[in-house]
């Protein structure tokens, strides 16, 4: 689970990465909250990110979003197709090489298939929205609070 | 809640901390100092905006470009990845690098002596309001003298003929755009442009020094829907600042000619009124407004401006290309659509004012075209350069935006005489700016006619490459 | 799935790949269809019905559930073995 919480360095299209959430989610939310393109996260108020907190919860990201592949996963396992017998090998789905390379099924492909970015919480199901709280109240960068107060 | 605090101490901070521009550029420190603190102060550098504006006004400052080294209160501040600047903005942007060489016994731009061929400064009231106007670029190698020098050319008498004519006659009769190569000298032809219009001391100066920054999305933005136009309030600010530092005597000239009302933000917020008792100065200058109404301030001035024939107003945009280049902004509305440029409210008035669509009843409007931006055939094809070809992509030729700059007269820029290239290689030389071993190897003449060569054939901005870069 | 990827793996104008099997007599009789149409594409009207479909080898039997609905007949018998180590090859 990659949360990344970008200072000043980064555009605040780059605001918050979850499991699920696009580019295009990312911009739609930026355009309908009317950020500036160059806008960057320090210049976000309060009631700003309370409005990007209200977006989230209306998409299908983290936790849900998993459940989703899971399940698609588990049909295929359940129906006894090729693509679910696959998946519970670990080896690629749609015809690859496996002679050599097939890195990327090895690590991925499995019936409780864990998606690209993982974090321990997600796995345990934490709130999206619960997560970005923690993060700005000093969660995992622990200090973002004080990042914050030093640059100004 | 914690992020309460968090957000609540910022803002505090941030309040307490903004001196006005105007503060900044006391009268104490030397000129060029000045447009160092100004630049900085009006530029969005890497770091955070607001730390800028915290710049204490002593001659003690911070060395941002060196990393911060602790603060008054002995906090330990951390180094930051805004810290580093490309070494062209270190040049520009240093304060305690040495000052620049001082050439004695320059005349000063003057619209009644315009002698061909001869280097001259700005007078100090004109050198402060170019200043502010930013008409100074980091890239133009000023940093070479204690102020600013410039050569009159054949174009400056085109220049002045130009200022001459807007005192009298309206201003769609006078709209012209400079065209040229890179470094021929386009952004100093504003630049005089603007000295001599600010030395016939009745003519309204509005200068957009740079307008990619209004096209790029580095400013912030929302609909006002009030005005049915997207306004960029950042911007305002330092525009509405600018306009008034330059004309703060003739605005107060100017009272208003109708009454007016500039509506609150919110319902339960107060509205401003401004009647006719007030002056054009009074509404740049009014403090209480919000920065969501400063669209509203814009256009009560754009649109006062265009009701007087007292006053002549001149309009000068730099980097104007930047526009025509990139008609799609980055900007985007509510619906996660790009906006056209005429959708922006600065860019909107530019337009109107290029089509005739409105027109000062005393003026003009220069524009300058920058070869940093990708050369667009809309701007050729506006200007009547070029017949575009029907078959042109839409992204890559904008026919809206062309067909209101057909009315605009292109001025091309050329290369400078050989006359011109030696009387600046006797100044750089008098300024030190030659190496040693070059200067001792060479006589005079010989000199001028490698640098002629060198700076492909009367190119200034080539020519001080091959002055300042000689190893 | 997204509807994004049935849509773009065969054209909407050809419509689903049929083959003419005895579908109505295996579901009076309940006896299993024996086929070597592996492309063939599951409809709705195939759930409940049992096929028996060639792997190259041998005939795999399986009965059509509703979520099998819109694979091919191939995807459920599978043509490769899997590999498992052996120390002797005459076992």
């Amino acid at each position: 689970m990659a949360i990344t919480i970008n200072g000043k360095a980064f555009r605040a299209k780059e605001l918050v990465t979850f499991y699920g959430l696009t580019h295009h989610d990312v911009s739609k939310i930026c355009s309908k909250l009317g950020f500036y393109p160059a806008m960057r996260v320090h210049q976000l108020n309060e009631q700003q990110i309370l409005g990007i907190t209200k977006e989230l919860a209306d998409l299908t990201i983290e936790a849900d979003k998993r459940a989703i592949i899971r399940a698609n996963i588990a049909l295929k396992r359940s129906t006894g197709s090729y693509a679910g017998m696959r998946h519970a090998l670990g080896l690629p789905v749609r015809g690859q090489r496996t002679k050599t390379n097939a890195k990327t099924a090895r690590r991925l492909n499995r019936i409780e298939r864990r998606g690209f970015a993982t974090d321990a919480r997600a796995a345990q199901g934490v709130n999206a929205i619960e997560q970005l709280n923690q993060h700005l109240q000093g969660g995992v960068f622990g200090g973002f609070k004080n990042f914050v107060k030093a640059l100004f | 809640m914690k992020i309460n605090e968090i957000w609540e101490s910022v803002y505090v901070n941030d309040l307490q901390r903004k001196p006005s521009l105007i503060n900044i550029c006391s009268a104490q420190h030397s000129p060029m100092l000045r447009l160092n603190t100004l630049v900085r102060s009006s530029t969005r550098s890497f770091s955070s905006s607001v730390s800028l504006q915290a710049a204490p006004n002593t001659s003690k400052t911070k060395a941002i470009a060196k990393g911060f080294k602790g603060s008054a209160t002995g906090k330990k501040s951390r180094k930051t990845a805004g810290s580093f600047r490309f070494f062209e903005d270190h040049v520009h942007y240093a304060k305690n690098r040495e000052p620049g060489f001082e050439l004695s016994n320059l005349e000063t731009l003057n619209p009644t002596t315009l002698d061909l061929n001869k280097v001259v400064s700005y007078s100090e009231q004109q050198l402060q309001k170019l200043i502010q106007a930013g008409s100074f670029k980091k890239d133009q190698f000023h940093e070479l003298f204690k102020t600013p020098i410039t050569l009159i050319r054949d174009e400056t008498s085109t220049m002045a003929q130009f200022v001459q004519d807007i005192a009298t006659t309206p201003s769609s009769q006078n709209k012209i755009c400079l065209i040229g190569e890179r470094g021929i000298g386009k952004s100093t032809l504003l630049t005089q442009a603007q000295a001599l219009a600010i030395s016939q001391s009745n003519t309204i100066v509005i200068p957009i020094s740079h307008a990619l920054k209004l096209v790029d999305g580095s400013n912030d933005f929302f609909y006002d829907s009030k005005l049915q136009t997207y306004t960029q309030p950042m911007y305002l600010k330092k525009l509405l600042s600018k306009i008034e530092y330059i004309n703060k005597e003739l605005l107060s000239q100017i009272q208003l000619s109708q009454d007016y009302v500039i509506e609150g933000v919110t319902k339960d917020k107060a509205a401003t009124k401004f009647n006719q008792k007030h002056t054009l100065s009074d509404l740049v200058q009014a403090t209480n407004l919000a920065p969501r109404q400063r669209g509203r301030v814009f256009q009560i001035l754009i649109q006062e401006l265009l009701n007087q024939d007292s006053h002549p107003v001149l309009v000068t945009v730099d980097n104007f290309s930047a526009i025509t280049s990139h008609p799609i902004t980055p900007y985007r509305n509510v619906e996660n659509k790009q906006l056209y440029v005429e959708e922006l409210q600065i860019t909107k008035t530019l337009f109107q004012l290029t089509s005739n669509e409105v027109s000062f009843k005393k003026g003009g409007v220069i524009l300058a075209t920058s070869s940093d931006d990708k050369p667009s055939v809309t701007l050729k094809h506006g200007l009547g350069l070029i017949a575009a070809d029907p078959y042109t992509k839409e992204s890559d030729f904008n026919r809206t935006l062309a067909s209101k700059i057909t009315t605009v007269k292109p001025i091309t820029v050329g290369k400078l005489q050989k006359e011109c290239v030696g009387k600046l290689v006797e100044k750089y030389i008098e300024a030190n700016a030659f190496n040693k071993t070059e200067l001792e190897n060479n006589n005079h003449q010989n000199l001028i006619d490698q640098k002629y060569v060198l700076s492909g054939n009367g190119n200034p901005l080539e020519l001080l490459k091959s002055i300042t870069m000689y190893h | 799935m997204r509807l994004t990827q049935a849509l773009l793996s065969r054209s909407v104008w050809k419509g689903p790949h049929i083959v003419p099997l005895p579908i109505g007599q295996a579901l009076k009789t309940g006896s299993p269809i024996r086929t070597n149409a592996r492309s063939c594409t599951i409809l709705p009207q195939f759930v409940g019905v049992k096929f028996q479909v060639h792997n190259g080898k041998e005939y795999v039997a399986f009965e059509v559930t509703e979520d099998m609905v819109g694979s091919k007949l191939g995807e459920f018998s599978p043509t490769r073995k899997r590999f498992s180590y052996t120390q002797t090859k005459n076992k």
